[in-house]
């Protein structure tokens, strides 16, 4: 599903933010990239998105070639990813209910269909009674549950998470963890880029250690 | 496709609710912006007009001696009868060139009176077929007809109508040279606020990228945004403009300054049609200006 081959990105000259990576993630796989602060996570979890444009190697995503797909194909990638990042980028002045209906209008899904589907995964995610509240009115675990709603609506093939669980108390992380699982259960190649230890120290998936841009065993 | 268009529409007027004092202040500038141009534009197409009319209303009128022959004047009818160029030609001679300057000057008989002789000439007034009333062809007509003897002066507006064709081109390049600028202006103005809007809707347009909305998703409701902006200062500058045409129309008459101020015309229904259109394109200009360059970034 995601391939790299000598990828490197910089933002600064002398400061490598990816350094030579090296490696394949296969379709349906669920992957933890970790490391320090610094390391090239959120770059690594960009460069996947085509939110950053890498500047050296090859890397190929769900079939396509990054270093040579346009900008008017972007948008075309992206709606097979969904992505979660750690301050949740919900709009405040938008209700729960807009906020997931919101990546599906973008694609064009009629309003009926829209309807169904947010109710639907408002109900998976144990949130139907907060459609009609703001961001701002729900707790840090229910704005991230709505982050990964509005991410899995369209039943993306790749889940991208940048610290999901960074902001959220440790009880609300196992849930934010259980509705991962189950969209990789369902066939959704997960990508989770995370540094708390717990969460890895519990887990029998595939981890990957980043420093300071490089993998390191 | 109608439910993205609905959409886009519905997200724009939000925008603007959110924004209602900014997009006030921008209809308004632009509004008395196309104001300005708008008079510009009824003073020009007034002018043309009269001028117009003038031309219509052309004749050349030549003044002959009065020693003139009969053979002359004979000479002088047949060359008028057989020119092309020449509609109608009319005799006025000397007593009824008096009568007519007597009719003229009612007012002041007193002056006529005191007159011993008759000091007019005799004349011929000749008028021109549609087609060939612009002022080269005139000219030269007259040159050749004052070839002719027995003729004492021809008189055809020769020194108004240059000058009047040349004030016509001066002021059609004064409005296109202001009716440029202020284009440009409008479209910095709404530019402006489009860019305004696209800053306090940063993290919502991020997110639309996010989830993969393509430009034009994202553009549209910006574009509504200008789009509406400049049809509605142009519909508020129609009527700033009407307002203060009938304003001036009603002073004119009042002051029976200007005879003709009934003749003085608003803009054609389809230059009407023209400013609402320019309008719209205008704000389509200005925010895909600031569209570029903020998604570009």
């Amino acid at each position: 599903m995601i391939q790299m081959y000598d990828v490197h990105k910089k933002y600064v000259e002398n400061v490598d933010a990816l350094n030579g990576i090296n490696l394949k993630i296969e379709k349906g796989e669920f992957v933890f990239v970790t490391g320090p602060s610094g390391a090239g996570k959120t770059t690594f979890i960009k460069i996947i998105l085509g939110w950053e444009k890498i500047d050296r190697g090859q890397m190929i995503v769900d079939g396509i070639n990054m270093l040579k797909i346009k900008r008017s194909k972007l948008p075309v990638l992206r709606r097979n990813i969904g992505v979660v990042f750690q301050d949740f980028k919900l709009i405040k002045s938008r209700s729960v209910y807009d906020n997931i209906a919101f990546s599906q209008k973008v694609i064009g899904i009629p309003y009926k269909e829209i309807k169904r589907n947010t109710w639907e995964i408002l109900k998976n995610i144990g949130l139907s009674n907060k459609k009609d509240s703001f961001p701002l009115e729900l707790s840090g675990g229910e704005q991230q549950r709505i982050a990964i709603a509005r991410a899995l609506i369209n039943k993306p093939k790749i889940l991208l998470a940048d610290e999901p669980t960074g902001n959220i108390d440790q009880e609300m992380m196992w849930e934010i963890m259980k509705l991962f699982i189950k969209a990789n259960i369902n066939g959704t190649t997960v990508v989770f880029a995370t540094h708390n230890r717990d969460l890895l120290k519990t887990t029998k998936q595939r981890v990957i250690h980043l420093k300071k841009g490089k993998i390191v065993e | 496709m109608i439910q993205l268009i609905g959409s886009a529409l519905k997200e724009a007027l939000e925008g603007i609710k959110a924004n209602k004092e900014a997009y006030l202040i921008t209809i308004g500038t632009t509004a008395v912006s196309m104001s300005i141009l708008g008079i510009f534009l009824i003073v020009y197409f007034n002018i043309q007009g009269m001028v117009k009319k003038w031309r219509e209303n052309f004749q050349v009128v030549v003044y002959l001696q009065d020693n003139i022959t009969k053979k002359d004047m004979e000479k002088l009818k047949s060359y008028f009868s057989s020119m092309l160029e020449i509609d109608e030609y009319l005799y006025v001679s000397k007593d009824q060139a008096l009568k007519k300057f007597r009719k003229r000057l009612a007012r002041n008989q007193t002056i006529l009176d005191s007159l011993d002789v008759n000091p007019l000439p005799a004349s011929f007034e000749l008028k021109f077929k549609k087609k060939y009333r612009h002022f080269e062809k005139i000219k030269s007509i007259a040159e050749d007809v004052n070839k002719f003897k027995g003729i004492e002066s021809l008189e055809f507006g020769e020194g108004w109508l240059g000058k009047i064709e040349t004030m016509l081109f001066f002021l059609k390049f004064i409005v296109l040279a202001v009716g440029g600028l202020i284009c440009v202006g409008i479209i910095l103005i709404i530019s402006n606020a489009i860019k305004l809007s696209l800053y306090a809707r940063k993290d919502e347009i991020e997110i639309m990228q996010l989830v993969g909305a393509t430009d034009w998703f994202i553009k549209g409701p910006f574009l509504f945004e200008g789009i509406l902006q400049g049809f509605l200062g142009a519909v508020l500058s129609l009527i700033i403009l009407y307002g203060f045409y009938g304003m001036f129309i009603d002073n004119l008459q009042a002051s029976r300054f200007f005879i003709g101020a009934q003749s003085f015309l608003f803009i054609t229904p389809r230059d009407v049609a023209y400013i609402v259109l320019s309008g719209v394109l205008i704000g389509y200009a200005g925010s895909y200006v600031s569209l570029r360059k903020f998604l570009n970034n």
